[in-house]
């Protein structure tokens, strides 16, 4: 053989082990992907089970444990792939109840004929009763540590049981947790659900950095799911619910709204309502120090339209600008009202700072103060004066009008 | 032809004998059957004979039974079958065939005459070659052991070797019934779900086919089984069934299963807890990715004696004390692996002493004396269950690296 046919042989050898296919390939459908994973305490049963048959399920499911206790139910939703579209729904749960997620987890193969797939986790679901035991760091460890979780993950609390919502199937028949995680991806145009940064992603930068935590709060009571008002961590103990108002009032301190429905009552008729719509704001909090007293100011400018005007514009007339800058009061001292309703729930009531909005100005802006305070500041945080100053502009009355 | 040249004579009668012999090789295959012409079992399940039936069922179970020239009705075997319906033609999108599954039951003695006399039930020929999985009841087994109702399987040409076999505590035929969530037959899912060992310690799955049940009757030796329950919708495997001499003699748990796996060094990955001992309640977690497990038998005089040196590397899979650990402290690390082994020696020896009370060599003890030790082995081998195993002793050395703490940390 010459030379030449010899190095064609190797380069045929060569392109051969490159272009082979994947050894360890899985197809699609030999996959259980898990959507949407829901931890209760281990006492929480299945929505509509009989209770004669609840402690022989309970039983059966789980596994000889040889530390800890019973102490989680952690129940998984597993897309249907395939099977006929006339089925009442797209996935279905299974559960087991420990300690350690991660050996719940390889103990629930047992239950399933397929590898589980944590890859397309959409949302992690926590009960208020888990929170009340654990920290959320030593809940979400595994999902923190494990390579197949992704930071996009949403994480939602809920005040009753969390596996009633990967029970649920949404009217629109779509997977549940593909629902669940698309409700809050709204979250720029609700003010109502406290959306930005509350990933898993973010959550693990907060756990490692020491900083307070908000993380909306979802509900389901028979066919209505609803996401609104938030769960407040200090650091990562659990103090309380914040509701929709004040979820909003501090959207506008920390400057993460992008949209926002303000409503007030019209300055000539208060038996009416007239509302504000923001397109675009300015806002700035900047903490100042004067002496030994620390106080910030927080200077918000927002543009927008009129959205709606429930009176009778014979008599309320939105050409008149008289009128215009009357409206325009009315909704900055709203926004103010909001704010401080806000400032009372998180700062003098649950004493935490989520999304960091306080903390943060003081490390960058007044460093050498901060290192002063810092091993204080829990205690300091609660007492700050804030000072708010709103200035609204309203940019158009409406497209029809 | 008495006219034609011998030389095209000769030419003429080759062609045709070559056309005979190429017609015999390219007929049809004349014993076919078609795939919907057969009745695919998917599923065996073996029950007692008087189990599950209640007062409905009775008249039934009557109807489907024969008169028996020998035995008494001692089994009642139950088939799943797949039923197979061709997508229908002319519809366009995703029209796919849909398959069903039904399950008919008959009660006998002899598994094969049952199964012939099925026949009688269904309207074309069982097909036994893709049976998945084979569930047999508790209450069967302890009649009157393993051997009668796996014989028939490990006789009949169709059985293949893989075929899964799997212990209930309750009755067998529900289980064929069972519809799983995800749509595919339980036959089918249960094998599948058996096929996940490797990352689920809690099951045996390894060498728990009708092949190694074979294998291991032939040899003398023990039979593990994977167990399965059914209850409510829930199915659940976990921990195995054990036989000896064909007899059952008791079911051991998902941490005895985890612990035999090291023993014997068949595991790939697994889940090992270890309390914390700063904050008691709490659970730090390791992640096996790979393992260096070796068992080896010594003889000292009359004692024999097992070193059994475990080196595991892998990964901080969950930690419960959340963030009360400086885990980027090497000598907080230092501690966790020590921890693990510990936890790990001690799953072993727990599953060891479950063995050694059972009396029962479950794991491969005996197989590695007689290969390094084959003398000892002569002498002890016929007492080695009874008598020398529940007595040897173990001494075992685990060593852990933690090679990493996780993705999002």
């Amino acid at each position: 053989m010459d030379k030449k046919k010899v190095i064609a042989c190797i380069v045929l050898i060569c392109l051969s082990i490159l272009t082979a296919g994947c050894w360890d390939r899985r197809e699609l459908q030999e996959r259980n992907f898990v959507l949407a994973v829901a931890i209760d305490t281990a006492d929480v049963g299945k929505p509509g089970m009989k209770p004669e048959n609840e402690a022989e399920v309970k039983s059966a499911e789980t596994f000889v444990q040889p530390h800890g206790t019973k102490r989680y139910r952690l129940s998984l939703q597993i897309l249907k792939l395939g099977g006929d579209e006339q089925a009442k729904s797209k996935t279905y749960v299974i559960s087991n109840t420990g300690d350690s997620m991660f050996e719940m987890v390889r103990d629930m193969l047992g239950q399933s004929s397929k590898s589980l797939w944590f890859e397309h986790i959409q949302v992690i679901i926590i009960s208020e009763a888990v929170l009340q035991e654990a920290g959320l760091g030593e809940i979400l460890d595994f999902f923190r540590r494990d390579s197949e979780m992704r930071s996009r993950i949403k994480v939602y609390i809920t005040p009753g049981e969390a596996r009633a919502l990967v029970e649920y199937t949404p009217q629109s028949k779509e997977a549940g947790g593909l629902y669940l995680s698309e409700i809050i991806r709204l979250h720029t145009r609700n003010t109502h659900v406290a959306g930005a940064r509350t990933d898993l992603g973010f959550v693990s930068q907060y756990l490692d950095n020491n900083i307070d935590i908000m993380l909306p709060r979802i509900e389901v009571a028979d066919k209505v799911v609803k996401v609104g008002g938030a769960a407040i961590f200090s650091k990562d103990r659990f103090v309380g619910y914040a509701d929709e108002y004040a979820v909003a009032g501090r959207k506008f301190v920390a400057a993460t709204e992008k949209s926002a429905i303000v409503t007030v009552p019209c300055p000539n008729h208060p038996d009416h309502q007239v509302i504000f719509e923001l397109y675009r704001h300015d806002t700035r909090l900047s903490p100042h120090i004067d002496g030994d007293r620390i106080y910030f100011i927080l200077d918000i400018t927002m543009y927008g339209n009129i959205g709606e005007l429930q009176g009778d514009i014979e008599n309320d007339d939105t050409m008149d600008s008289q009128y215009i800058h009357k409206l325009e009061a009315a909704f900055a001292n709203e926004i103010e009202h909001n704010v401080r309703y806000s400032q009372d729930v998180f700062q003098k009531q649950l004493k935490a700072d989520p999304l960091n909005a306080f903390t943060k100005k003081m490390k960058v802006y007044k460093p050498e103060t901060w290192e002063k305070v810092k091993d204080q500041w829990d205690d300091i945080y609660p007492e700050i004066p804030l000072i708010i100053s709103v200035n609204v502009s309203i940019r158009g009355i409406g497209s029809h009008k | 032809m008495g006219y034609l040249a011998p030389k095209i004579r000769y030419k003429r009668l080759f062609g045709c004998i070559l056309m005979t012999i190429i017609a015999l090789f390219t007929s049809g295959c004349w014993d076919r059957s078609e795939l919907e012409e057969r009745r695919l079992v998917l599923a065996v399940a073996i029950d007692r004979a008087d189990q599950g039936l209640g007062p409905e069922e009775q008249d039934a179970a009557k109807l489907e039974t024969f008169v028996q020239p020998h035995g008494s009705k001692r089994y009642r075997l139950s088939f799943q079958i797949m039923d197979i319906t061709p997508a229908k033609s002319g519809v366009t999108g995703s029209a796919k065939g849909q398959i069903g599954t039904y399950v008919i039951s008959n009660t006998g003695e002899s598994l094969f005459q049952m199964l012939r006399d099925m026949q009688g039930q269904v309207d074309q020929q069982l097909w036994m070659e893709h049976i998945q999985a084979i569930v047999i009841s508790e209450a069967a087994a302890k009649q009157s052991g393993l051997l009668p109702i796996i014989d028939y399987f490990r006789r009949d040409a169709e059985v293949r070797g893989l075929t899964k076999i799997l212990m209930t505590s309750g009755e067998a035929r529900p289980l064929l019934e069972y519809q799983p969530p995800g749509g595919e037959p339980s036959g089918i899912f249960l094998a599948n779900s058996l096929r996940q060992y490797r990352k689920n310690p809690h099951v045996p799955g390894w060498r728990t086919d009708v092949g190694d049940a074979a294998r291991s009757i032939d040899n003398k030796n023990r039979v593990l089984i994977a167990r399965v329950e059914l209850v409510d919708d829930v199915v659940k495997l976990g921990g195995m069934a054990i036989f000896k001499k064909g007899k059952f003699i008791g079911y051991v748990d998902e941490y005895a299963t985890q612990g035999g796996k090291f023993l014997s060094g068949i595991e790939k990955s697994a889940i090992i807890t270890a309390q914390c001992p700063q904050h008691p309640g709490k659970i730090i977690v390791f992640e096996l990715f790979r393992h260096d497990t070796k068992l080896k038998p010594h003889v000292d005089g009359e004692n024999i004696y097992y070193t059994l040196d475990i080196a595991m590397r892998g990964n901080l899979g969950e930690n419960q004390c959340g963030r009360e650990h400086d885990i980027m402290d090497t000598e907080v690390i230092h501690k966790i692996e020590e921890l693990i082994a510990e936890e790990v020696k001690r799953n072993a020896l727990y599953s060891f002493h479950t063995y050694q009370d059972l009396k029962v060599d479950a794991s491969v003890f005996g197989a590695k004396l007689q290969a390094y030790e084959p003398l000892m082995w002569e002498k002890v081998k016929d007492s080695w269950n009874d008598e020398v195993f529940p007595n040897v002793s173990l001494i075992m050395s685990v060593n852990v690296v933690i090679e990493n703490i996780g993705e999002h940390k």
